[in-house]
């Protein structure tokens, strides 16, 4: 599918096709997009776990759940579990072998080169031993979120309207996750990721509204705001990046179908 | 040619600094230990140049700034140093009046360890 | 572009055409994807500063630059930096934005959204939560007030005055709200570089001083950043810039059921993804030395 069409059909979706199962081979799309995203030095800070619904009983479904969304786990087929490594940094210096600036690997392959200031000697002489020290090989994995974890795991996000299926994040709780699906303590939770077939229409509503786009960017610095060209905006929406946005005027009727089929209790 | 320089007792080429410039640019490009000399003929005048404008030797210009590590194997960066140097070879460059002059002294350190990249042409 | 093969093409591109500018358009559609990616927890917490280097003094350039960064930041015409604003959650804790989405239909009451469930249940058990999480984490330092500036500055004059290193306070912040705000800024960063390739540019993630990117942009205190600043520009060479970089084996990545079931992965489905040109040739390529000779010659960069 067209790029911005992947991330104009993008949504936050709760109607799942429950008897629909997802196809194994579209999940590890999603995890070879993942890996594709950018690291800091080539380090998978990102790990995820895939469970499957029908694989889970609803005891271990009900120990993910949080006050946010706590159904949806009971609907989509996937739920990907995705995780910020803290000893990532750690393990890439003390396995060489990984391909990672320690190793050598950016170095060889010309990714690091002399142009911009790299070379073996730096690597070799200068950085691994500074990550090798004491104080930067022991010191005590951090919790706080990683951006980059986060890139890979919504380029699997993407991945997955590219593949046809519609994927919502929602946060989990880590205890019980943790219990279930056996993690190390050292993996800090990001989001899960429920993945599926939607039952709705891809309109899903249709888009979110946001802050005005002119609070959100600034040119320069944040005393001006960066105007939105009217013109571009509409190259967009034939690209489809941009589309109708909420409310849309048949959703009322969709949602009171989608609960009488799901025999979900009566909508407001 | 090269320039009469005091301050070098022995050709350049037999420095420790030079001789691992020598080895590691010629591993990176692919170029033969046999044909590393004549590959990189000017930039070693071109280093000699420039050690005379520094008023110092090869090794001591990468001793400057790199000093052995505290912890284990390896070496340091003193990056009050290469900041140092790093305005010198600008310096440098705009006495000679070529880029070309200032990416050879800056080869020689990047291949030593001391990191640092030049502004880029426009 | 097909989105498997934007996948597919990005790389951290870090030889820019230095001399080629950015339409405004693009850097516009870049946004405009941002605009677009999910909001975790429904909050609205990324903020973008676009720069222009061409339009930056040659001191506020220098301010950015550093020994190892300084040809990137010379060759990329824009940069794109990234922010958190913390108080994002604060203004949440109405729970308007929330109840609108409800009246919008887009958080359907079936799934337990209703205004009440908003003020009794999400704003004080998820959004409260955050703010006063009582575990915090240094973000930082503050920065040296404007006098201990001046006094180092007199000592490096030779003013002979000896400047002593004052003890700051670490800047902290409540880890869950440091989680959610790297979270929304790597999803945010993720659709801008795919978009950039998409809009036919190369872009690269580089470290600049959190502290000066702060200045620079004039952005206020409850604005957070750690994140990289997003390099953007016209390739320079390939497309190819050496080939895919290298990953470590897939299973050590991802699980299948439970931790330490590995997910296998299937050689069929790496194919089709060839074929879709996600995943590409991977480094090395016997031709980039090369073009890396050639781009030295060209940009006036050492080898």
């Amino acid at each position: 599918m067209e790029f911005k069409r992947v991330l104009g059909r993008r949504r936050s979706f709760h109607y799942f096709a429950t008897w629909r199962p997802v196809e194994r081979e579209k999940i590890q799309a999603m995890l070879e997009a993942a890996r594709r995203a950018s690291r800091a030095v080539n380090t998978p800070f990102f790990k995820a776990v895939v469970t499957y619904r029908d694989r889970l009983s609803q005891e271990e479904r009900n120990q993910f759940k949080t006050a946010w969304e706590p159904t949806v786990f009971d609907f989509a087929p996937v739920s990907i579990f995705w995780y910020h490594d803290t000893e990532a940094r750690v393990a890439y210096v003390d396995r060489l072998k990984r391909p990672g600036v320690p190793s050598g690997a950016l170095q060889d392959n010309a990714v690091m080169a002399p142009l911009l200031g790299w070379s073996r000697r730096f690597l070799s002489e200068v950085i691994l031993p500074e990550l090798l020290a004491p104080g930067g090989r022991s010191a005590p994995p951090a919790r706080g979120g990683n951006s980059d974890a986060a890139m890979a795991m919504e380029q699997a996000l993407l991945c997955a309207y590219d593949e046809g299926l519609a994927a919502t994040l929602v946060p989990f709780d880590e205890d019980g996750a943790r219990t279930v699906l056996g993690v190390p303590e050292v993996w800090e939770p990001l989001l899960a990721m429920l993945v599926g077939y939607p039952a709705e229409s891809w309109e899903a509503g249709g888009q979110a509204p946001g802050l005005p786009f002119e609070d959100v960017f600034f040119a320069g610095s944040m005393d001006t705001a960066f105007e939105r060209d009217p013109q571009v905006v509409a190259r967009l929406q034939s690209e489809e990046l941009i589309q109708e946005q909420a409310p849309i005027a048949w959703r009322k009727h969709e949602i009171r179908g989608l609960d009488r089929m799901f025999r979900l209790p009566a909508s407001r | 040619m090269s320039v009469p320089f005091h301050l070098l007792d022995r050709p350049i080429t037999e420095y420790i600094g030079v001789k691992l410039w020598l080895e590691e640019y010629g591993q990176f490009w692919g170029i033969p230990p046999s044909m590393i000399d004549q590959e990189l003929s000017s930039s070693l005048l071109i280093l000699e140049r420039f050690c005379a404008f520094v008023g110092k030797d090869p090794d001591q210009i990468a001793g400057e700034c790199l000093r052995p590590s505290k912890v284990g194997e390896g070496v340091m960066l003193r990056t009050k140093a290469r900041r140092e140097y790093i305005g010198l070879i600008a310096d440098f460059e705009r006495k000679e009046g070529s880029r070309a002059s200032g990416s050879a002294v800056r080869s020689f350190f990047i291949h030593n360890g001391v990191a640092m990249t030049p502004s880029a042409l426009r | 572009m097909e989105f498997k093969e934007v996948v597919g093409w990005r790389r951290s591109i870090r030889f820019f055409a230095p001399w080629r500018p950015v339409e405004r358009e693009k850097v516009q559609a870049i946004l405009e994807a941002v605009y677009r990616a999910p909001k975790v927890l429904e909050l609205d917490i990324v903020r973008c500063v676009v720069i222009y280097r061409d339009a930056l003094t040659a001191e506020q350039l220098e301010s950015i630059r550093s020994p190892i960064n300084s040809a990137q930041i010379d060759m990329a015409p824009v940069y794109i930096q990234f922010f958190a604003d913390l108080q994002a959650a604060e203004r949440a804790m109405d729970g308007g934005h929330l109840k609108e989405l409800i009246d919008l239909d887009l958080l359907p009451a079936s799934f337990g959204w209703t205004h009440d469930y908003v003020d009794r249940v999400i704003v004080p058990q998820v959004y409260k939560r955050i703010l006063t999480d009582s575990n915090r984490v240094v973000v930082g330092r503050r920065p040296p007030l404007l006098q201990e500036v001046e006094e180092q500055a007199q000592a490096r004059a030779g003013g002979g005055r000896t400047v002593v290193a004052v003890e700051a306070e670490p800047a902290t912040l409540p880890l869950s709200l440091l989680v959610l705000a790297n979270t929304a800024v790597g999803i945010a960063q993720a659709h801008a570089l795919l978009s950039a390739f998409d809009e036919g540019l190369g872009a690269h993630l580089c470290g600049i001083s959190p502290v000066v990117m702060k200045q620079l942009c004039r952005i206020p205190d409850y604005w957070h950043t750690g994140a990289s600043t997003m390099l953007l520009g016209y390739h320079a060479g390939s497309w190819e810039d050496g080939g895919q970089r290298p990953r470590e084996p897939f299973e050590e990545d991802f699980f299948e059921g439970r931790y330490g079931t590995p997910f296998v992965q299937d050689p069929g489905v790496v194919g089709r993804l060839k074929a879709e040109r996600m995943i590409q040739d991977e480094a090395p390529l016997a031709w980039r030395r090369g073009e890396l000779s050639a781009l030295a010659d060209m940009l006036g960069l050492p080898k």
